[in-house]
């Protein structure tokens, strides 16, 4: 009797529990000195760029650290009509792939430049899931440099992680599906016998940045989820998690959750160059689109490529081999030291971590534990550290301070937990709302971690913002982890939707920052490198306008003698070359987008006026005091017309009032 | 906030059967955890499933000292992922959180797990799905 009563104020405090809906507490989280911490007064520069992948926008988000403000979306994957992106002439290549121009994708994961294993500040990476990609920002210009499209990969999810040197990033296909130059037209349940997967390795040049498909490896058809490059003695490795050891190809929500270990993968990469230098690889033939964008041509080109060298670690072994990891693992990630690997198996309730030291010792014991397809799986007690037991449910990503200490999200659980590297032991939990994905210290995927701050990504607000219809805010959380003890001390919502994301000390970027584009420099054949250079030209159908912006005008700013039927480009040159000020460019009845155009660069703007008349045109990028007045039209006539090509500004003054009848 | 459904918790408070377990997943401080996105796949033992332990079983359980044998045998009783009867087949495994494998049999559309427990009801829940149990589960012994 007396057990019941208990039972039932159990039962009523778990009721008043559940119903307040935040069972830790914000309030509780939060300690008095919070928004100090996350304070950084007007004027002042925060410590940290924070460079946030933007889901499903395809886009990548920088926000400055401690305040969580967004400094700017670079547009990557996905078109950006704020920017011209993928609508301005220059552009469209970037978008380009063997499927055609493809305005979207899903970007991921970021992976900032390392020389020796620490930030140096040059290039962000990211990855295109849906139609495979990977991208380099050019973090002077905070732009796209360069994309190149992924072939014999279905889904570019374990990707773009980079090695210590930015040697290469990898891209490892989430989705296993048949190879390019077979014949794919394969029933579906074919699946074991006709999927395999690849990890693409993409060189990176030291100097310029511009990437190449190096090889791939050819790999039984697992999914890849999540991976890191080996440092410090464990470079010249990489590690990839693996889900669907199963090899289901439907359903895989039960399909891929029948084993109690997947695997994580241990590639020698070093081994493979070896391999490929000794004519080990295979050319295979395939299709890929490679996309640069020039500085200097403010121009991009697409190129398909045709080839690409596939190892198969049946020709070459000791370059491949797995180590069990409960369960579905999703973040594989390596210390600063390069010593632990920690694998987070998203169903599971424990964090294995694995030792490069006992990696290395069961290679050279031969200790396995039997194959998987082919490839040696080595034993797991062999190649275990330990286990952090019952750390929470559901572990997803770990990322690393200066200081020994581990961090790893759980996603079930809510939570992120601090834990000890060399005794397994937890030192901390923190409470995340809601359903944390990944983490973000600033360096933690480096040799140097800078630490101070944790930021958490989540997936779910629920009832952290205002609402906004069905659709809630995507968000942050950061937490001050200079002290034992991790303190929440802002929410901040991103752009949707939020997974891996780095931080780097701004002093390393911000000296390097591109204030203007030199107009000598400008190569583009449409420049119009001064007034007296604007022209409208016409060839056949297409009409050419060579036109300046500089405060407040246009030059031209009058343009008559457009057809019906005539392509219009509009190649507008921003004469200023002053750091700040962009002009825009728009035409009524543009069924692409605007223009913003940097000082010193030309951008072009193709329009195909469906009806006669006259069509304002203007700057839409605040300039000046007299940007209102920026300004001009552009008459079109009937095919046929007799109208003459003629361009003006400040001259083709009104003609004289119509006496009233 | 209006939901269709309630979460597993709710339906979990909600039931006079099962006190005894919301009382375990409260002492485990697992409450939160199955109130989350989830999915989550929870066989739901009865207060009369909890009464066939041995005597004295449940109430050891519920002492701090035992939190982790507590918990293992709850995270036996959750999976990470929404089940329907409709897509499991007979003699299937799946690896519940705590990484051991329960076993479900399913005879002319009856459902069983591990080839004594009888599957009483199944409730739909906006995190995943109920099974209501007539046993507890219990872990296999470690190898």
């Amino acid at each position: 009797m007396k057990s019941n009563l208990i039972k039932a104020a159990v039962v009523l405090c778990a009721a008043v529990f559940i119903q307040s809906c935040k069972p830790q507490g914000p309030a509780k989280a939060i300690s008095g000195d919070a928004a100090a911490k996350a304070y950084v007064a007007p004027g002042k520069y925060d410590e940290f760029y924070n460079f946030v992948s933007g889901g499903f926008s395809g886009q990548m988000s920088v926000y400055g650290l401690p305040s969580g403000r967004l400094f700017r979306v670079i547009p990557v994957f996905s078109v950006d009509p704020e920017k011209g992106w993928g609508y301005s002439e220059e552009t469209k290549p970037m978008l380009n792939t063997s499927h055609g121009f493809v305005p979207w994708d899903d970007l991921h994961h970021i992976a900032l430049s390392e020389t020796d294993g620490i930030h140096d500040g040059r290039w962000a990476f990211a990855n295109g899931n849906n139609t495979p990609r990977i991208a380099r920002v050019d973090l002077k210009t905070f732009r796209t440099a360069e994309i190149i499209e992924i072939p014999n990969s279905g889904g570019n999810h374990s990707s773009p992680f980079i090695t210590e040197n930015s040697e290469y990033v990898i891209a490892g296909t989430r989705f296993s599906i048949p190879m390019d130059n077979t014949n794919g037209d394969v029933a579906i349940n074919t699946y074991k016998e006709n999927f395999r997967g690849t990890v693409s390795f993409i060189g990176v040049d030291k100097t310029t940045g511009n990437m190449n498909l190096s090889f791939q490896v050819l790999l039984p058809g697992v999914n890849f989820d999540l991976a890191r490059a080996g440092k410090g003695k464990s470079h010249g490795w990489f590690f990839v998690s693996c889900y669907n050891s199963e090899r289901a190809n439907t359903l895989l929500e039960v399909n891929a959750s029948q084993k109690d270990k997947d695997f994580i993968m241990a590639v020698n990469w070093k081994k493979a160059e070896e391999y490929i230098k000794a004519g080990k690889g295979e050319k295979r033939t395939v299709a890929y689109a490679h996309n640069v964008y020039s500085d200097k041509t403010h121009s991009a080109t697409s190129t398909m490529e045709k080839e690409v060298m596939v190892l198969d670690p049946k020709d070459c072994p000791d370059m491949v081999y797995f180590m069990p990891c409960p369960k579905s693992p999703h973040g594989c990630d390596t210390d600063p030291s390069g010593e632990y690997i920690v694998g987070s198996g998203k169903l599971a309730a424990i964090i294995p971590v694995f030792s490069f030291t006992k990696i290395q010792k069961a290679i050279a014991d031969k200790n396995y534990d039997g194959d998987y397809q082919g490839i040696p799986v080595l034993k797991y007690d062999a190649v275990l550290h330990g286990e952090v037991k019952k750390p929470g449910l559901g572990p997803l990503h770990t990322e690393f301070d200066a200081d020994g200490n581990a961090y790893t999200s759980f996603f079930v659980s809510s939570e992120v937990v601090k834990w000890k590297l060399s005794d397994l032991t937890v030192l901390d939990r923190a409470a995340t709302f809601y359903s944390v994905g990944h983490l973000c210290v600033p360096g933690g995927p480096t040799k140097k971690p800078w630490g101070k701050y944790l930021i958490a990504y989540n997936k779910i607000t629920k009832d952290r913002y205002l609402p906004t219809g069905p659709e809630l805010a995507q968000s942050a959380q950061l937490f001050d982890i200079s002290g034992d003890k991790m303190k929440l001390i802002l929410d901040f919502p991103t752009i949707g939707e939020p997974h891996y994301a780095e931080a780097i000390p701004a002093d390393l970027l911000s000296k390097n920052s591109t204030k203007i584009f030199r107009l000598e420099e400008n190569t583009h054949p449409y420049a119009c490198k001064g007034e007296k250079d604007a022209k409208v030209e016409r060839k056949g159908n297409e009409v050419h306008v060579y036109m300046s912006s500089i405060r407040s005008h246009f030059v031209p700013d009058n343009i008559e003698g457009v057809k019906l039927g005539d392509v219009v480009y509009f190649h507008v040159t921003n004469l200023e070359q002053d750091w700040d000020v962009p002009h825009g460019f728009a035409v009524k009845g543009a069924n692409n987008a605007e223009l913003l155009i940097m000082p010193g660069e030309t951008q072009t703007l193709a329009w195909r006026p469906d009806r006669t008349g006259v069509f304002p045109m203007y700057c839409t990028d605040f300039c000046s005091a007299l940007h209102q007045e920026m300004q001009g039209y552009i008459r079109v006539s009937p095919s046929g017309s007799a109208v003459p090509i003629t361009f003006s500004t400040g001259t083709n003054k009104p003609a004289a009032e119509t006496p009233a009848q | 906030m209006m939901y269709r459904k309630k979460d597993i918790v709710k339906i979990a408070v909600g039931s006079p059967d099962h006190t005894t377990l919301v009382a375990a997943l409260t002492q485990a401080e697992y409450v939160n955890d199955i109130a989350n996105a989830g999915p989550f796949t929870v066989f739901a033992p009865t207060n009369a499933a909890f009464d066939k332990l041995p005597a004295g079983t449940v109430e050891s359980l519920m002492k701090p000292e035992n939190k982790d044998k507590l918990r293992e045998i709850l995270e036996y009783h959750v999976s990470v992922g929404g089940y329907k009867q409709d897509y499991l087949t007979d003699g299937q495994t799946i690896n519940q959180a705590n990484l051991k494998n329960i076993t479900i049999n399913i005879k002319d559309g009856k459902m069983m797990v591990n080839g004594t427990v009888n599957v009483v009801a199944t409730v739909p829940a906006s995190n995943g799905i109920v099974y209501v149990i007539d046993q507890v589960l219990l872990p296999p012994a470690e190898k």
